[in-house]
């Protein structure tokens, strides 16, 4: 691994941070939200379904809701990763001809060939970050969501609620954030 | 003559205190709708009596239908309970009107269904209304399967998107 450098220009740590897998403050609350809001959807079910109560069980239920989130969280910063360059690669022509179209002719000679290039890149990141990050959470919230059922109401069905609960959270999750490690080149 | 015995045997019973007098009555009632547990329809109702004149320890009999079944006592307090069965065929969704009679009533009612007479003539002592929705068994379809189903169309649906993206 290569040894951490302080000295990026201005261009290179904006490079990082469009293209890195690092994720912005915004982007981190956004995803860590949706993550606890999914995780805490077995909740209902569990409740109304297998009869556990609330209260007998919250420390069972919140170290269950932040376990999950966790790798629902994971699985949205991997997922969002791989799509965001796909996005990007797509959109790219697209995003051009729409910057080109709304430019005037007049403002089009004003500004410099690497100006352009730079709001087509800039506008182009903005839309494959908002584009990625939609189909990474759709992607992952489906993914855990039938896992869920699957492993809840079919292969551990005859299975006491707590082991239930246990084993579905932890199985469902973990496989969501496990698959999202995988890329496809 | 007989009316005027009746009424005073009556008489002598309110101021013993063995009868009822102007009851008021607690009730709840539980009727069986899922075909899957029993072919046959179980009724439960349960109530609190209190009688005006403080009687304690009543001996009650339910009527339903022209059948009468005993009514249980719990040990303390003035609570009631009484169930009974039913085929399936013959408890359709319908209004039942549970009749209760204390022993001296139920006499009567033994002594009118002796004698041909209608029954109807008897009096309650007071009567709660059961309302049972009939039985069925429910969706052929479990909950688990539509629910399972659904989510698997919304991955295929997200899967095929997202496969659009990477290719």
């Amino acid at each position: 691994m290569a040894p951490k450098s302080s000295n990026f220009s201005k261009e290179e740590e904006l490079l990082l941070q469009d293209f890195g897998r690092d994720l912005s403050r915004k982007s981190s609350v956004i995803f860590y939200v949706h993550a606890l809001f999914v995780s805490a959807i077995p909740l209902w079910l569990f409740n109304r379904i297998h009869q556990m109560e609330m209260l007998d069980n919250a420390i069972l239920f919140v170290i269950g809701t932040i376990f999950s989130a966790y790798f629902v969280a994971l699985a949205y910063k991997n997922n969002k990763f791989e799509l965001k360059h796909k996005i990007a690669q797509k959109r790219s022509d697209g995003v051009a001809a729409e910057l080109n179209a709304k430019m005037s002719e007049s403002e089009s000679k004003k500004i410099s060939k690497k100006e352009k290039d730079e709001r087509i890149l800039w506008r182009k990141n903005e839309i494959a970050e908002a584009e990625s990050m939609q189909l990474a959470v759709f992607y992952t919230n489906s993914l855990f969501l039938i896992l869920l059922i699957l492993s809840s109401f079919f292969f551990f069905k005859s299975y006491s609620p707590m082991p239930n609960y246990i084993i579905s959270m932890v199985g469902a999750s973990s496989i969501t954030g496990l698959l999202s490690t995988s890329s496809q080149k | 003559m007989a009316n005027l015995f009746v009424i005073s045997v009556l008489s002598l019973l309110i101021g013993s205190g063995f009868c009822c007098d102007q009851p008021s009555v607690d009730s709840s009632y539980y009727t069986s709708t899922n075909l899957k547990l029993g072919k046959n329809a179980a009724f439960v109702v349960e109530l609190t009596v209190k009688c005006k004149n403080n009687v304690q320890d009543l001996k009650l009999y339910a009527d339903v239908n022209g059948v009468q079944y005993p009514v249980t006592k719990s040990p303390e307090g003035n609570n009631y309970q009484v169930s009974w069965t039913a085929k399936n065929k013959k408890s359709p969704a319908a209004l039942f009107d549970v009749k209760f009679f204390d022993e001296s009533g139920y006499n009567a009612l033994k002594k009118a269904a002796r004698i041909n007479q209608d029954a109807n003539t008897v009096k309650p002592l007071f009567s709660v209304d059961v309302k049972h929705h009939g039985m069925s068994s429910g969706f052929w379809v479990s909950s688990e399967l539509i629910a399972l189903a659904a989510a698997s169309l919304i991955f295929y649906v997200v899967c095929n998107e997202r496969s659009a993206v990477i290719s």
